[in-house]
């Protein structure tokens, strides 16, 4: 278990020192120095994040990689990383779509692109700590900073309504983390420690387990966003520019259904499971409500922003069905929403990045992010036409895209929890296929609309050789999704075993 | 140890305002260079000797009278330390401008002697004595831009107000005397607590104390100096007044509440709680409609010294020592964000409307980072210095089972963000209208960097100020 390479430490620091060099030593004078200092750094992160996967044991559910050491004595806090199969995938995610953001804003941005980049390298390590953090103060300290460089790019670099905008995601975000603040310090109070998985441990009564679950779920809700919490979401997408909306959709949702697994679902079981069907209930109106929503919308940015948040149901409702199934015994089917919840956090993340990208491709020739400016795009640039057809087919959850696995995780076990759950989930295959097909139709195909459409220019080599990256990806996941699996097993049957046994009844020793 | 030995701090500061005095008044050069030198070179050597001399004994001195322990120690080492901090930025500021410049540097020094002496008095007497030699001179700062009618109008309201509140405590505390027949913080406490139960004359007493008190740290509903005087003194004064008396009130209130009404407990509680919603709330509320910065940092002062005043509602050695923890940190940010309303000023104009700070990002980026440093300290957002003492108080709270509170003031805090987050809107996302023109001075801008890196180098590390102020109470 020793490891001599600090490698979650190098994964927070070396982005967000190479952010701060970049910002005050490297600065907006040579914009190629800063690209290639930022893109050496963020592919140095990546390759890093890798050793991860290739180094971590997934017969074990216990942290791995651990580094811990005293932070602020007088306060009880610890410097102490650790990661288990629930982390690992989101960090090496985190780190490659930071690899891409570079990549993809290489000619876009102009106006002040040290200062881009190096808000994305900062979120990167920002983001891999809160992944990483093993101290739940210490999660909370990331959790927050990450707001402070996505507030900076949405409201410099973003739209026309871009303050409104960033100073709603903002204060939107903070609301729900400030109560969570105060139920992490009851929590370090009572067991007199932050290390998470002492609390994990720790035994509440019902009333507490209520109290801290709502003041958790207001964190996390915001931050996923479960309807009725989620109207930031769509003003913060279509105002921040593409590289936002990427780490935006592909990395800072899944903060928060992260914490539920991390948090609420262990830390109050008895709670989660009396309010489990009321979650279901907000995930099934996020699924079929926000996906009605998506189908009327004029902007791609807002329609891929609800489909997001539909999507992003399906992982709420993956985790909390969870509940129902273990009542009837069914712990295999159990393990099957809870992973395909956790696939779909992941192929979620692939597939949203990636749309957003093709929008900033599309926006960058047009400057128009309106469905009906655009039509008979495939016409002037196919390549780019097929590159999206991936990206619109896995939105909609075809069969061999990664978009398929996990919600057809989640519809099969949720189909054991109650027909009625599977019947209402299934409809986003239906409503997700109706919106990105029918926005991919308008846009790609019909008459060539105008002179501006017919002179638009196919994707450049680097536009391309980054979507097809994104593309091969959704599909390698989507056939074969087996690596990913097996690194989460392990930490899905710790959970289901040992995190979400009740804490009502006598406590059960559930060693590592 | 010898009696004189002991305030040796005080004697050395007394001692270097009648040098001051004295370079004053056969300094030739306008600017009055040789009393700043004098001055910082003094506060140093003070600084020096205070931490030289620490212990973690207590010594009560001169009949009683006057008490060094850890909180004083700690409380003075505090203030001097900013107060020559402060006198950096005032520095720059009283430059080129029509001020008296040797009185400014005697007014202050003679207002950080009156602070040292609240902090550290045991007796009724002393405590008045130190704070109304404060009063006295921070009347006069206010006053210095003698030209400038806003100025004088603050100088005059602070002057009105102040010494009602004054009377208030005076009459407190001489309700205190005739019942306990005591002058002695300590006899006090002894006194009540052999008194079978609360006299209504305690109670009394303790109501026109805190109101006393209240005033002096700017708590609504005794705030209504805060902003005009914030507002129209001149900034290289509001600096001053708005950091460093705010420890000084902090002692002085531990002193004379909490050490010398100890009993009253169950009344002042109440109190506090009260005090504390109304600050935080009005202070928060009227600060979002503010269109002037030092009047916003006005109301936000208010409303963190409500959140302080928190410290006291759970008044147990923790909620002490938070509060104490609070109170140094906010001194701190708010030197920094004084300081750099100093930095962008010039004479002739103030950089203080918020639409002034249009566009500074772009125009001055280095500065404008700084001042965004000192928004999210304010704002308290990890991993900014103003985050832990926000963490220690909610801890306190939920220790103590304040639920409601806690609840209350992260909720407040949600308020406070956006006002704070409005000053980063304008800095970084609106256009420039003007070009930022700023004081070529090389120690302000080392100092302001300095301090502003501070706060985000003490916020990885807020053991440095925390540990001090949680030894301070460990005894109790």
């Amino acid at each position: 278990m020793t490891h001599q390479v600090p490698w979650l430490s190098l994964l927070i620091w070396l982005p967000i020192v190479a952010g701060i060099v970049l910002l005050f030593i490297v600065g907006e004078k040579r914009a190629i120095v800063a690209k290639w200092f930022a893109l050496a750094a963020s592919v140095m992160t990546f390759i890093f994040s890798l050793s991860l996967y290739t180094d971590y044991d997934s017969s074990t559910a216990v942290l791995q990689f651990v580094e811990r050491s005293i932070w602020i004595e007088s306060f009880g806090i610890e410097y102490y990383l650790g990661v288990d199969g629930f982390s690992i995938p989101l960090i090496i995610l985190t780190s490659l779509m930071t690899v891409i953001v570079v990549i993809a804003s290489w000619q876009t941005i102009s106006h002040r692109i040290a200062m881009y980049l190096a808000a994305f390298l900062l979120m990167c390590g920002l983001m891999n700590g809160v992944f990483s953090a093993a101290d739940s103060i210490l999660f909370y300290v990331f959790w927050e900073a990450t707001l402070i460089p996505m507030f900076l790019v949405i409201g410099i670099w973003g739209g026309a309504n871009r303050v409104y905008a960033t100073i709603k995601f903002f204060l939107y975000t903070f609301v729900g983390s400030v109560l969570m603040l105060v139920a992490l310090i009851y929590l370090g109070l009572a067991a007199n420690t932050f290390d998470i998985s002492q609390l994990h441990k720790l035994p509440l009564t019902f009333l507490e387990q209520h109290y801290i679950f709502w003041a958790f779920l207001f964190a996390f809700a915001v931050k996923v966003p479960m309807w009725p919490v989620h109207t930031w979401l769509p003003d913060a997408h279509v105002e921040a520019p593409t590289g936002g909306s990427v780490i935006l959709a592909a990395i800072m949702l899944k903060l928060g259904t992260y914490g539920f697994i991390r948090f609420s679902l262990p830390i109050a079981p008895d709670a989660a499971i009396y309010w489990s069907e009321m979650m279901i209930v907000l995930a099934l109106i996020a699924v079929v409500y926000i996906g009605l929503v998506a189908l009327v919308q004029k902007d791609m940015k807002k329609l891929i922003a609800y489909s997001s948040i539909a999507h992003m149901g399906f992982v709420v409702l993956g985790f909390f069905i969870v509940f129902a199934l273990l009542a009837k015994d069914r712990s295999d089917a159990a393990v099957l929403a809870m992973q395909g919840g956790l696939i779909q956090m992941i192929s979620h993340g692939f597939i949203s990045g990636a749309l957003f990208l093709c929008i900033g491709v599309l926006y960058d020739r047009m400057h128009s992010r309106n469905i009906i400016d655009y039509g008979g795009v495939a016409a002037s640039m196919p390549k780019f036409a097929a590159l999206f057809m991936v990206f619109a087919m896995a939105n909609s959850g075809l069969p061999g895209t990664s978009g398929f696995v996990g919600e057809f995780f989640v519809i099969l076990a949720a189909f054991q929890a109650n027909p009625w759950y599977a019947i209402l989930a299934g409809t986003t295959l239906v409503l997700g296929a109706a919106y990105s097909l029918w926005m991919y139709r308008r846009v790609m195909f019909g008459e060539v609309l105008n002179q501006q459409v017919a002179e638009l220019s196919d994707v450049s080599s680097r536009e391309f050789y980054l979507l097809l990256l994104l593309a091969l990806l959704v599909i390698l996941f989507g056939v074969w999704p087996a690596p990913l699996i097996d690194l989460m097993s392990s930490s899905v049957n710790h959970l289901l075993s040992c995190g979400l046994q009740s804490k009502l009844t006598t406590i059960q020793s559930c060693a590592l | 140890m010898n009696e004189f030995r002991l305030i040796l701090p005080e004697i050395g500061l007394l001692a270097l305002i009648c040098l001051v005095l004295v370079v004053d008044l056969y300094s030739k050069q306008r600017d009055k260079q040789s009393c700043y030198v004098v001055a910082q070179t003094g506060l140093l050597s003070i600084f020096l000797i205070l931490i030289a001399d620490f212990s973690e004994a207590s010594y009560l001195i001169f009949s009683s009278s006057y008490q060094i322990d850890p909180l004083s120690q700690i409380l003075k080492m505090a203030m001097v330390l900013l107060s020559s901090l402060s006198l950096v930025y005032s520095r720059v500021f009283i430059q080129g401008r029509m001020l008296m410049r040797g009185e400014f540097y005697l007014l202050v020094l003679f207002a950080l002697l009156g602070m040292l002496v609240m902090v550290s008095s045991a007796s009724l007497i002393n405590l008045y004595l130190g704070l109304e030699l404060l009063s006295l001179s921070l009347y006069a700062l206010i006053a210095m831009e003698r030209k400038n009618s806003i100025g004088s109008e603050a100088a005059i309201k602070y002057f009105i107000t102040g010494a009602v509140a004054s009377g208030f405590l005076l009459y407190g505390m001489s309700l205190i005397y005739g019942l306990t027949g005591h002058l002695n913080i300590n006899e006090i406490a002894q006194t009540l607590l052999n008194q079978s139960e609360t006299s209504m004359m305690a109670q009394f007493a303790l109501v026109f104390i805190i109101a006393g008190v209240a005033f002096k740290l700017g708590l609504a509903p005794f705030h209504m100096w805060v902003p005009d005087v914030y507002h129209g003194s001149p900034t290289g004064v509001t600096i001053f007044l708005a950091s460093i008396p705010k420890i000084a009130a902090v002692g002085f209130t531990i002193r004379l509440v909490f050490f010398g009404l100890p009993t009253l407990a169950d009344i002042w509680q109440p109190i506090w709680a009260l005090v504390a919603v109304f600050s935080i709330t009005l202070g928060n509320l009227i600060a979002i409609a503010q269109s002037n910065l030092k009047r916003m940092l006005a109301y936000s002062a208010i409303a963190h010294m409500g959140v302080l005043s928190l410290g006291f509602y759970v008044s147990t050695p923790e909620g002490l020592s938070a509060a104490l923890f609070y109170v140094m940190v906010y001194a701190l940010v708010t030197l920094a964000t004084f300081s750099l309303l100093i930095y962008l000023g010039r004479v002739g104009f103030e950089c203080e409307n918020l639409n002034d700070f249009k566009g500074l990002g772009r125009k001055n980026p280095w500065y404008a980072l700084m001042l965004t440093f000192t928004m999210l300290s304010l704002a308290g957002i990890p991993p900014f210095i103003g985050f832990w003492p926000k963490l220690e108080m909610l801890r306190v709270l939920v220790l103590e089972q304040h639920w409601s509170m806690a609840v209350f003031m992260v909720l407040l805090s949600v308020v406070a963000l956006f006002y704070y987050l409005r000053v980063i809107k304008l800095i970084y996302f609106d256009d420039p209208e003007k070009e930022f023109v700023s004081i070529a001075s090389r120690s302000i801008r080392f100092a302001i960097t300095f301090n502003c890196v501070a706060l985000l180098v003490i916020g990885f590390f807020p053991d440095l100020i925390f540990e001090y102020c949680k030894m301070v109470f460990a005894q109790l």
